[in-house]
């Protein structure tokens, strides 16, 4: 059986411990209004007034002119992560960390050692509100895609089982809007269509589905007829597909000033792909204007690399091309992907083999630096 | 045009010239070999990919003179039917041409002469003569290495360095991971005027590796006025293709120092061998393997996969050396493949610098290769 188990409003909760006066009223974490912040996390007193994460602060802030927004410390958030998974690591070695709140656990292995799934997820209840005092929601079903859905339901603070050969009924009565990947535009659509249950989405023909809602109403037949894949292997870290970063800036930027962000950008990318031990060929530059119009571009490199200089220069190579824009640039974002592991060993080339060597010991200390004291405040 | 020929002369002929050809893409006329037949020269053969010029005489009895292009790959596929031994051809319009022997005929639809591109013409700058097989042997042996990165023009080349003082042939290439360096004394049978330093493009250097004979006849390489060209002579053949212009990057400066390396001597086709076996569980092109050498043993291994991992053990003869050193293997591969000699000399310093290959107690012709830096 699986375990879905994800933390309530996570942020918020770090934020309330932290701050005990926070409890009970409508707190939300976000970038500021001025600037042009987004809710990252809302607590459930806020949700109720409509306020979900991506929404802009100052919108926010409009709806519910109360709401208490707290700046986020993103270090303090990943210490608690990291406490959380390591309790989940105690309960069983197969886990799927999925983001920095929530993973799914493989429990068919453990089940001799602590009981069943039922059992576990109530251990890992109790020991993650009494040495996080943070709430979990839990969810259990016989595929991560049924246990996903039973940890929405659970929410907030509760635990959902749908036992094994439950699931066509489970998924029949289930409501869409409670669906894993069906957002509020969907679940309106869907209303107008008479269709609130999943099991209703088999009124329809797939055909009629796919033309209203695309791939989308393709993917919605196919979960109601319970055909949901979850092929997707209990790997602790599987390798990334990419390693990105970009930023909305405070103001719209002319190219001038917007090229000296890509350092920044690269710097972040640079980090963390040392940081995992990855190396990626291409470089791809994110590019939005004032107007929200956006394009990416993308260069492929003749060797992997994960050095910040050899990002930034392939990032500054292609917006080069943009110099000639008179408008302003709202975002730019640096991706690198082509991504192979380094414990692979790496092909450096036999003229700047000695140079890499030198470059490498470089941003091992760089990274050290920056580790100790403040991320990213040595660049390189 | 009218001639006869021996089927055997054109059908070989027509071959060749056939590697070059393209099918027929924007421009249609390199699709087509050109004959010109004349009394005095018999039959001239032409083809083209703008790159490679190649030009073929055939003997032939003409009775009446002519040119017309005959599109290649029909040509070729036609002549490998006739078992005549002599064929009849004639020309039976403005475009079109008939071939005939015995019971069989064949009519082409041919482009006129016009629009044919023209064969190179150009005034000797330097020249000098060299023997086919030499040249061929040669090249042979470097032209495996040439980049195919086509972001670095100069690298998809072979280096060709001939100093006159000293009668020495040099060809150099390399990809940047691996460089193979033949340093050779040459007998020249005309020496150059001069100093050259040439780049040939991988294209003509395996042209002439599949084309020169195996046999001492002199091969006359000229060098037209203006830099960009290059043409070979021999026997009826006339090559004339481009070289690449830039500067080499300098090779000499990265070849390490074997008197401060440590040397294991090594069994070529044993290891050449123990590389093929353990390359059964590889599913991607290029991947890793790993030479672990351990006193009397040397061991080969691929890395664990999801399908498996392979192994073999090749005994060495006096080793006191022990390094593990992991490698890209078809550069390996590739090194071991191109050296004749059964014993070669595995020269390293760490498991990070480069290695240099060569046949034992020989410095003439030497590999450098670039190995996989393991990341912790």
């Amino acid at each position: 059986m699986i375990l879905h188990c994800d933390l309530d409003s996570f942020f918020v909760s770090v934020e309330r411990l932290e701050d005990p006066c926070l409890c009970g009223k409508p707190v939300a974490v976000g970038g500021s209004a001025s600037g042009r912040g987004v809710i990252a996390s809302g607590s459930y007193e806020a949700r109720k007034l409509g306020i979900h994460s991506g929404m802009p602060t100052a919108k926010a802030l409009s709806l519910c002119p109360d709401l208490i927004l707290v700046k986020p410390v993103f270090g303090r958030y990943s210490e608690y992560s990291k406490r959380f998974f390591s309790i989940l690591k105690d309960f069983t070695p197969d886990i799927q960390v999925v983001s920095i709140d929530e993973a799914y656990l493989d429990v068919s292995r453990v089940q001799l050692l602590w009981g069943d799934a039922h059992k576990i997820a109530v251990l890992i209840r109790e020991r993650t509100q009494k040495e996080l005092g943070i709430p979990v929601s839990i969810g259990i079903g016989s595929s991560r895609y049924i246990a996903k859905c039973g940890s929405k339901l659970a929410k907030p603070d509760g635990l959902y089982v749908v036992t094994k050969g439950s699931e066509e009924e489970f998924l029949r009565t289930l409501e869409v809007k409670n669906l894993n990947g069906v957002g509020p535009k969907m679940t309106a659509k869907l209303k107008k269509l008479g269709i609130y249950t999943v099991g209703q989405v088999m009124l329809y023909e797939k055909d009629f589905l796919e033309q209203i809602f695309g791939k989308a109403g393709l993917w919605l037949y196919s979960i109601a007829a319970g055909e949901y894949s979850d092929s997707i292997s209990f790997i602790e870290n599987p390798i990334p597909r990419s390693i990105g970063n970009s930023r909305t800036f405070i103001k719209d930027l002319p190219y001038e000033l917007a090229v000296r962000e890509l350092r920044t950008l690269a710097t972040e990318v640079g980090r963390r792909a040392r940081k995992k031990n990855l190396f990626g060929k291409t470089v791809t530059l994110k590019v939005r204007y004032s107007d929200f119009s956006t394009f990416t571009t993308a260069h492929t490199l003749n060797e992997y690399t994960n050095f910040t200089n050899t990002i930034h220069r392939a990032a500054i190579e292609i917006f080069g091309k943009y110099s000639d824009y008179l408008g302003k640039f709202r975002l730019l974002g640096i991706t690198l992907s082509n991504i192979i592991e380094g414990s692979e060993g790496i092909q450096f080339d036999l003229w700047d083999h000695k140079e890499k060597e030198k470059l490498m010991k470089l941003y091992n200390a760089v990274d050290k630096l920056n580790e100790k004291y403040e991320r990213n405040k040595v660049i390189f | 045009m009218k001639f006869k020929v021996k089927t055997d002369d054109l059908r070989n002929a027509v071959a060749e010239l056939n590697t070059i050809i393209v099918p027929a893409t924007t421009y249609r006329a390199i699709s087509f070999i050109l004959i010109k037949a004349s009394k005095s020269d018999g039959l001239i053969l032409q083809a083209t990919d703008y790159e490679i010029n190649l030009k073929k005489r055939v003997e032939a009895d003409v009775v009446e003179e002519g040119a017309i292009g005959i599109p290649g790959k029909f040509l070729n596929a036609a002549l490998k039917d006739f078992d005549e031994e002599e064929l009849e051809v004639e020309q039976t319009g403005s475009e079109s041409l008939k071939v005939n022997a015995g019971l069989k005929k064949v009519t082409f639809a041919c482009l006129s002469e016009d629009e044919y591109p023209v064969f190179p013409k150009f005034e000797e700058k330097d020249s000098f003569v060299i023997s086919a097989q030499l040249l061929k042997e040669n090249i042979r042996k470097t032209a495996y290495a040439v980049s195919k990165d086509t972001s670095n023009m100069v690298l998809m080349g072979a280096l060709w360095e001939i100093s006159t003082d000293d009668s020495l042939f040099n060809m150099v290439s390399t990809d940047t991971h691996r460089l193979v360096v033949n340093k050779s004394k040459v007998e020249f049978q005309k020496p150059p005027a001069q100093n050259l330093k040439l780049i040939v493009p991988e294209k003509l250097l395996s042209f002439l590796v599949s084309s020169l004979p195996q046999t001492d006849v002199p091969v006359s390489v000229v060098l037209p006025e203006g830099d960009g060209k290059i043409a070979f002579n021999y026997e009826n053949t006339e090559i004339v293709g481009k070289l690449i212009v830039g500067t080499y990057p300098d090779y000499e400066s990265i070849i390490p120092d074997t008197s401060s390396m440590k040397t294991i001597v090594l069994d070529r086709i044993a290891v050449l061998k123990a590389i093929r076996f353990v390359s059964v569980l590889a599913e991607k092109k290029s991947y890793n393997v790993n030479l672990s050498f351990e006193k009397d043993v040397l061991m080969v291994n691929t890395d664990l996969t999801e399908v498996g991992e392979a192994q073999q053990a090749v005994e060495l003869e006096d080793n006191k050396e022990s390094i593990k050193i992991i490698f890209n293997i078809n550069y390996l591969k590739e090194v071991l493949m191109n050296l004749d000699e059964e014993k070669i000399e595995f020269n390293f310093i760490d498991q990070r610098a480069p290695v240099l290959t060569k046949p034992l107690d020989s410095n003439e012709y030497f590999t450098i290769i670039m190995p996989i830096r393991p990341i912790e």
